[in-house]
């Protein structure tokens, strides 16, 4: 794959080339700094060497020196001049002439012993320093030793050194008391230049055998890395193919039993646990299918049964409605009928009683579907059996109360309107429990007003005491009794229908049949709410008097 | 809806925010209810300063509440109601099963 690819060629290609010209430059650099530190330590060698040489030099001469016999003198000087590293050994006077070699100095110390202390020394007279050289002129002057060194050709280092000799008390004898410096060791310490050539071409072939060794080491390395990685790249290769055949069931062929190897078993062992990952995968994705499909199911098996309860609860309602409305001369009756969504509870009626007496019943059961369907269901057959008693609209209630109260839940009850109306005399008793209070307004003194409740809600107090009140009709008016899911249908704005808009509207359309009026209600509530499903029932139900 | 409740003397306040009317709400509000009842907390004040809206299963809810108190001898009450739910109330004659306050410190009065 291309990442991969790149790898390979990149350890192939420009990471090698790289590589190996790092590596001859940080070896070359390496190299110098080598042979760099190993002059130094040359030098460092060679001056240490020259002090050792001349405290050696010096500490062995004076001894021999104080003893005064030159022929013993001259014996270890010409044993030190074999010493290693010593190139020149002199002893000079202070005029640059070699001591020892002239007579006049033999002569001059025989006589100041009173003895023939030295004979006369069978040399010519040797100008070892030239007389005047400032560096010897310095040594006798100062007292002090001095040196300086100077390179020779291949790397080699020469250190001269003066050291004066200064007439000590035990050289009275001899030379006097004067203290003065009588004579000095002129010495040349170092490498010759074939030494430090030597020594350096051996440097430099340690350096070389240095570098070549390092290069070699990188090539090593170079060629094992070119070796490994074509192995990780085959293997690489291997895992790729599996993945893009998606043959998790496969492996990698192991070649040999080293690192690369142990990479190879160890990616074998990640492609076995993904292999049993997509099964264990495979078999969750089963059971996972097999789940929703149980819970399609039984979600669809419930949705039936509530269409199917919605269905039986949309039949007893609609069964509950009457077909039609008595027609009595005295008076109109007109309702509608909007059901929610979910079918609510609503039930209304009117109906005729004995003695010119019209009964106009309206019920609201709390809830929705079924149960609400079957409260309301409870509630038609007691006002079918009981409610035929014109005495006392609340009697009925009653019974309607403590029924619902000891059937139904404790948080199940119904808000209920029931008025009997005496045709003949306009006057009206009724019961109003729990429910929002009809409208009455009259048409000709433009007077509404609103009746008053005389009952808590129904079916959840047992034993709740109801009672009746009395209106009488006037002639003009008209009573609206209506359900909550009027003045609680919500608008667009979030705001209910409402009571005082409602009045308005009834007030408006005072001219209107009931009929058209109720329409013109509906029409002005699907208006406010926008068309929007109804939250509850809603029910409207007319009753123009016209007798009075 | 969302319910806090907050103590105050013996009288536990529960703070009701949104809606009675979704099965959700009213769960949340029996659930909180129940769980004083469950504590023995007798005297219960409803603040609907926040409540918008109660529908007939919401209050059908308020009113087993209210039993379930009273069959304990304890007291429900509520306080801070809007002017439709006040109209509510009334013309159900709630008022007369459940004591309804203005404000809360006429309310807390009332427990002693």
């Amino acid at each position: 794959m291309p990442v991969i690819g790149g790898l390979h060629r990149t350890l192939k290609g420009k990471a090698a080339l790289f590589i190996l010209l790092l590596s001859v430059i940080g070896l070359g650099t390496l190299a110098a700094m080598f042979l760099r530190t190993q002059r130094e330590m040359l030098a460092e060698f060679e001056a240490e060497r020259m002090q050792i040489v001349e405290h050696f030099v010096v500490g062995t001469l004076k001894p021999v020196m104080l003893t005064g016999h030159a022929d013993l003198m001259s014996g270890i000087m010409a044993s030190l001049h074999s010493a290693p590293g010593v190139q020149s050994l002199a002893i000079v006077r202070t005029n640059g002439i070699e001591a020892f070699t002239d007579d006049a100095t033999m002569k001059k110390v025989n006589d100041r012993l009173g003895e023939n202390r030295f004979s006369r020394i069978l040399k010519e007279p040797v100008q070892i320093v030239p007389a005047g050289d400032p560096m010897l002129k310095r040594a006798v002057e100062s007292g002090k030793s001095d040196f300086v060194r100077r390179d020779v050709a291949g790397d080699g280092t020469v250190t001269s050194l003066m050291y004066p000799i200064a007439n000590e008390e035990p050289c009275h004898a001899c030379h006097g008391d004067d203290h003065k410096v009588r004579g000095v060791l002129v010495a040349t310490f170092g490498l010759s230049a074939s030494e430090a050539g030597t020594l350096q071409s051996m440097f430099w072939f340690s350096g070389i055998a240095f570098v070549l060794l390092l290069l070699t080491a990188a090539l090593t390395y170079l060629f094992i890395v070119r070796i490994m990685a074509g192995r990780v790249s085959n293997i690489v290769d291997q895992v790729n193919r599996i993945v893009e055949e998606d043959r998790f069931d496969k492996r990698i062929v192991i070649d040999a039993d080293d690192e690369v190897g142990q990479l190879a078993i160890s990616f074998n062992h990640f492609i076995s646990s993904v292999e049993i990952y997509r099964i264990e995968e495979g078999r969750e994705k089963e059971r996972l299918e097999q789940t929703v499909f149980e819970r399609t199911r039984e979600l669809r098996e419930k949705n039936d049964f509530i269409e199917s309860d919605l269905k039986l609860a949309r039949r007893i309602q609609q069964n509950l409605m009457p077909e039609k409305f008595p027609t009595p001369p005295e008076a109109d009756f007109h309702a509608a009928y909007l059901p929610c969504l979910h079918i609510g509870g609503d039930y209304y009626d009117v109906f005729e009683m004995p003695n010119r007496h019209v009964g106009v019943f309206m019920a609201d059961a709390s809830g929705h579907g079924s149960s609400a369907a079957l409260l309301v269901s409870i509630v038609k057959a007691i006002v079918s059996t009981a409610g035929k008693d014109i005495s006392s609209p609340s009697y009925v209630v009653q019974i309607i109360n403590n029924t619902l109260a000891k059937l139904t839940p404790d948080d199940s009850f119904v808000t209920l309107f029931y008025g009997v109306i005496n045709l003949a005399n306009g006057k009206m008793s009724y019961s109003l429990a729990g429910h929002p209070p009809p409208m009455v307004y009259n048409r000709d003194s433009g007077e509404l007003q609103y009746l008053q409740t005389n009952g808590s809600l129904v079916g959840v107090f047992d034993f709740d005491r109801f009672e009746d009140s009395e209106y009488i009709f006037q002639h003009g008016d008209r009573l609206l009794v209506f359900t909550d899911g009027l003045v609680e249908a919500m608008g667009e704005d979030g705001k209910m229908f409402g009571r005082e808009r409602l009045a308005e509207l009834f007030k408006d359309a005072r001219y209107e049949r009931p009929d058209a009026m109720t329409r013109h209600l509906l029409d002005s509530l699907a208006s406010y709410t926008g068309g929007a499903a109804l939250a509850d029932d809603v029910t409207l139900l007319v009753v123009d008097y016209k007798k009075g | 809806m969302k319910i806090t409740m907050r103590v105050a003397g013996d009288v536990t306040i529960l703070d009701m925010i949104g809606n009675m009317k979704s099965p959700a709400d009213l769960e949340d509000f029996s659930g909180a209810v129940n769980a004083e009842l469950d504590q023995n907390h007798l005297k219960l004040l409803l603040n609907f300063k926040d409540v918008g809206f109660v529908n007939s299963s919401g209050l059908g809810r308020l009113v087993l509440a209210a039993k379930k108190i009273g069959d304990k001898s304890g007291h429900l009450k509520v306080v801070n109601l809007a002017p439709d739910l006040d109209e509510l109330f009334t013309f159900t004659r709630l008022k007369e099963k459940i004591g309804v306050f203005k404000a809360e410190d006429e309310a807390l009065r009332s427990f002693q």
